[in-house]
């Protein structure tokens, strides 16, 4: 007569589970963990500030509302909590008893993100993110999985789970991101710009505000024909598309420019354009409003700007609606990592 | 290897020469071993002893529960709630496991879940002093003074000194000093052999303020287990930290 460990009750020889309070009584043997989970010093320190306390009670707030809401929700669906938690890769895990998977999806996941954000712009970057989107999908499909004994049931959630993940987590983030961090990739040398540059642009930074004088903008250049002459043969240089560099003067400002400096309202500017061996430009104009001054540094059109004032108007007056954003990173390579100045 | 086998080790954990997990004596020795470490307040050490326990046996009751008592002591309650889970999915409607569910909500902050689980507690089959324990530390909380009862039918249930030594470190952690004093000395009258005890009663007379009281408690605890670390530093914190007359008149004649 097997004698249940837990409530003492004698059951009929042969059961597994107690008769009276439904214990294993096959537990003596059972393949079951019982080292508990400890808490680290830092874990410890941290519950032991108060912050852990407004987080621990926010918590609380959020399970009881979550509660609340389950009265009229399927019992058979995950909770609202369980639900919320998804947003996080590994936090489910975590909460449940799977830490070391719930550490190695977190862990793997910021790994990810921290390589896709150092490398954005780029096609390892690109990856990093697939990868920390595969990991965050692991997650999914593990809570799904542990969800249902039912296949159907468990491959509808994982689609439900990664649908919802998708719609109300990625999509708003990457629509929301490049706004702000727009990636930008050099294709031509235009020092101190190189093939290969990222470079990381504010696309949200002019609708409230205007363009500042020293400002380095992301801007679409007027296309312009430049009669050139090359390697002994006339030639026409086609000026189009876009380009990055410093805003010189802000509507009304009178410009000098002799070759040599750069006057702006008769006082000398302090600031340049990207690449300083800026071509010997001569001219002298006001901008117009709605229109930014600004010199296509680095172009090859050196000796043939001062014959033609149509032209260098046409390619330094840049209007607003043409200007696309603020600069104000570069992202790639590591080694030149940092601030556009 | 010969040469290593009069190395004088101590006398070492039970099962440390077994690596296939121990016996039943072992597992035996092991749960009184954990308990003993618990009473000397070596609550680590009481933790690895109950899970060496339960290793060669899941169905004992006893070693999930102190297990979960184990990390409430060492400030863990967020582990100890998942481990009570884990044991009470295992032993369902287990009063005492549900009584360390409740207290690890109630040092999480969550009330409202830890009266639950009490109400469980206690209507579940059994008694056990640990339930009226954990009742009682809910009624603090909550500021009734009903947890005088509470303690008392603890101490009614059981009468082990460990019972009213548990209950003043409660107050003590609850910042109730002077409820924890009359506790820890009933502690001290039943077992004065009994370090930990001395060591807990210095602890609580140093937040009433009574040095003197806690050196005394403190020297009592050295005297029954020397080299106590903890009794030795909070020793030496009390006499080296502030000014008193009483202080430097004990340290210019030496009146130890």
């Amino acid at each position: 007569m097997p004698q249940c460990s837990n409530c003492q009750f004698q059951n009929m020889p042969g059961t597994t589970h107690c008769g009276r309070c439904g214990a294993s009584l096959l537990l003596a043997t059972a393949l079951i963990d019982v080292h508990p989970p400890r808490a680290t010093r830092w874990s410890k320190t941290w519950r032991k500030s108060r912050f852990w306390h407004i987080w621990h009670s926010l918590n609380h707030l959020s399970a009881d509302l979550a509660r609340r809401v389950d009265v009229s929700y399927p019992s058979s669906w995950p909770s609202i909590l369980a639900a919320v938690r998804l947003i996080v890769p590994g936090w489910p895990q975590l909460a449940g008893s799977k830490v070391n998977l719930g550490r190695f999806l977190l862990g793997g996941y910021l790994s990810c993100g921290l390589l896709a954000a150092v490398c954005y712009g780029t096609t390892i970057g690109s990856f990093f993110i697939a990868v920390a989107i595969t990991i965050h999908s692991i997650g999914l499909y593990d809570v799904a999985q542990s969800s249902s004994k039912v296949r159907a049931v468990r491959i509808s959630r994982i689609l439900l789970g990664c649908g919802l993940i998708g719609l109300f987590l990625y999509l708003p983030l990457f629509n929301l991101v490049p706004q702000y961090a727009a990636p930008f990739a050099i294709r031509v040398n235009r020092e101190p710009l190189r093939v290969g540059d990222v470079l990381l642009s504010n696309r949200n930074a002019y609708v409230w505000a205007r363009p500042r004088v020293g400002d380095i903008v992301l801007y679409e250049l007027n296309p312009v024909r430049v009669p050139a002459f090359e390697q002994g043969r006339n030639a026409v240089l086609n000026l189009a598309g876009q380009r990055v560099d410093r805003v010189l003067a802000v509507p009304g400002q009178s410009i000098v420019c002799d070759g040599r400096t750069l006057t702006v309202d008769g006082q000398p500017s302090p600031h340049r354009p990207l690449n300083l061996t800026f071509s010997s430009l001569q001219v002298s104009l006001i901008v117009p409003p709605d229109h930014y001054f600004i010199i296509p540094s680095g172009e090859r059109i050196d000796g043939l700007l001062p014959n033609n004032e149509n032209i260098v108007r046409t390619l330094s007056l840049i209007p607003i609606t043409q200007i696309e954003g603020r600069v104000y990173w570069r992202n790639y390579p590591w080694s030149r990592m940092g601030r556009i100045r | 290897m010969a040469r290593f086998r009069k190395l004088e080790l101590g006398k070492g954990l039970p099962g440390d020469s077994n690596p296939d997990g121990p016996s039943g004596n072992e597992q035996a020795g092991c749960l009184e071993l954990a308990v003993e470490q618990r009473r000397c307040g070596n609550y680590e050490n009481a933790l690895r002893l109950y899970s060496r326990a339960l290793e060669d046996d899941k169905s004992l009751v006893t070693g999930w529960l102190g297990q979960v008592q184990m990390l409430i002591m060492l400030d863990e309650s967020v582990e100890a709630e998942l481990w009570s889970r884990k044991a009470l999915e295992l032993f369902p409607g287990n009063g005492d496991l549900l009584a360390g569910r409740a207290q690890a909500f109630r040092r999480m902050g969550d009330k409202g879940q830890a009266l639950l689980l009490s109400d469980g507690a206690l209507k579940s089959a059994g008694q056990s002093a640990y339930r009226w324990m954990v009742r009682g530390e809910l009624m603090i909380v909550i500021g009734q003074e009903t947890h005088l009862h509470c303690f008392d039918k603890a101490v009614q249930i059981d009468q082990d000194w460990l019972v009213p030594l548990e209950i003043a470190l409660i107050y003590r952690d609850l910042g109730a000093p002077s409820r924890a004093l009359g506790r820890i000395r009933r502690t001290v009258e039943l077992a004065p052999d009994r370090y930990y005890a001395w060591f807990v009663q210095g602890q609580v007379e140093r937040d009433l303020g009574l040095e003197a009281a806690a050196i005394k408690s403190w020297r009592h605890c050295l005297e029954l287990c020397h080299g106590h670390v903890d009794a030795e530093r909070e020793l030496a914190q009390l006499e080296a930290g502030g000014w008193s007359v009483g202080r430097v008149w004990r340290r210019l004649f030496g009146n130890r």
